[in-house]
């Protein structure tokens, strides 16, 4: 069943501050949010050097949240971290944002207890939102920031169960 | 800290842990595959170690850190955190060094 607007507007609220809060205490970056849109075609972050971090949610919830970085994003996220950058993508740009998205849908869990939801582990997709397919009842919706002068943007595909 | 052993779950850093000899801290995530962060905390503490355990975690849920507690962990941060934070909480829970 797809999400009513009231808690798709309480997921969106709490995904939000999660991830800006990931950025202010660990990189002391402020997100800018750009236009909100839903996702169609060839929107959000596309092309080969973005990563797409996915999380699965079970619960009253069923479905993922995810975070799409530009490639400069990840590294960006990374040097930050763990004071690492190669100046590619390699394993410990995916290692950091796995924890990207492990630390932003944990946080993001943890202020959703009314819906007594579980997360699986992250898995990280060498590529952007367009390399995703979603069910039909679970539409994404997008929120994009910008970071470092890049973009990051996050993906909510969730249903009611 | 001088040496860090890294482990990627908790069935390698029981492993490295081993008798405890050496050690003067354990940092653990909650998440973690084959072993997850409660199950080593409450594996350590049954072998009889004393060691103090800190665990780093998205877990920030009441009853998730009781059951951190009960388990055994000397203290709790919760992620995102910034250096500031987790320098407190290791001077906090290191043991203090004996003076003559």
């Amino acid at each position: 069943m797809t999400l009513t607007v009231d808690t798709e507007s309480a997921v969106a609220e709490v995904l939000d501050r999660s991830i800006r809060n990931a950025f202010e205490t660990m990189l002391g970056e402020t997100l800018t949010e750009l236009p909100r849109s839903s996702l169609r075609p060839h929107e959000g972050n596309t092309g080969k050097k973005c990563l797409t971090v996915v999380v699965g949610l079970s619960g009253t919830l069923n479905g993922t949240l995810g975070m799409c970085l530009s490639g400069a994003a990840a590294r960006c996220w990374t040097k930050g971290l763990i004071d690492h950058d190669s100046g590619e993508i390699d394993q410990m740009v995916i290692d950091a944002v796995s924890e990207l998205g492990n630390i932003v849908v944990g946080g993001t869990k943890s202020h959703l207890e009314q819906f007594e939801l579980s997360m699986g582990f992250p898995s990280v997709v060498r590529g952007g939102v367009d390399k995703l397919g979603f069910n039909s009842d679970m539409t994404p919706v997008c929120t994009a920031y910008q970071l470092c002068g890049e973009t990051v943007t996050t993906l909510i595909s969730l249903s009611e169960a | 800290m001088n040496d860090v052993v890294e482990a990627a779950d908790g069935v390698e850093a029981l492993a490295a842990f081993g008798d405890g000899t050496g050690f003067d801290l354990v940092l653990t995530d909650w998440n973690m595959p084959n072993m997850n962060g409660l199950e080593l905390v409450t594996e350590i503490r049954q072998r009889g170690h004393k060691h103090p355990i800190m665990m780093i975690t998205t877990e920030s849920e009441k009853a998730q850190v009781l059951r951190a507690i009960q388990a055994g962990v000397n203290d709790y941060l919760v992620k995102p955190f910034d250096q500031e934070m987790l320098t407190l909480k290791l001077e906090r829970v290191l043991p203090k060094p004996q003076t003559a």
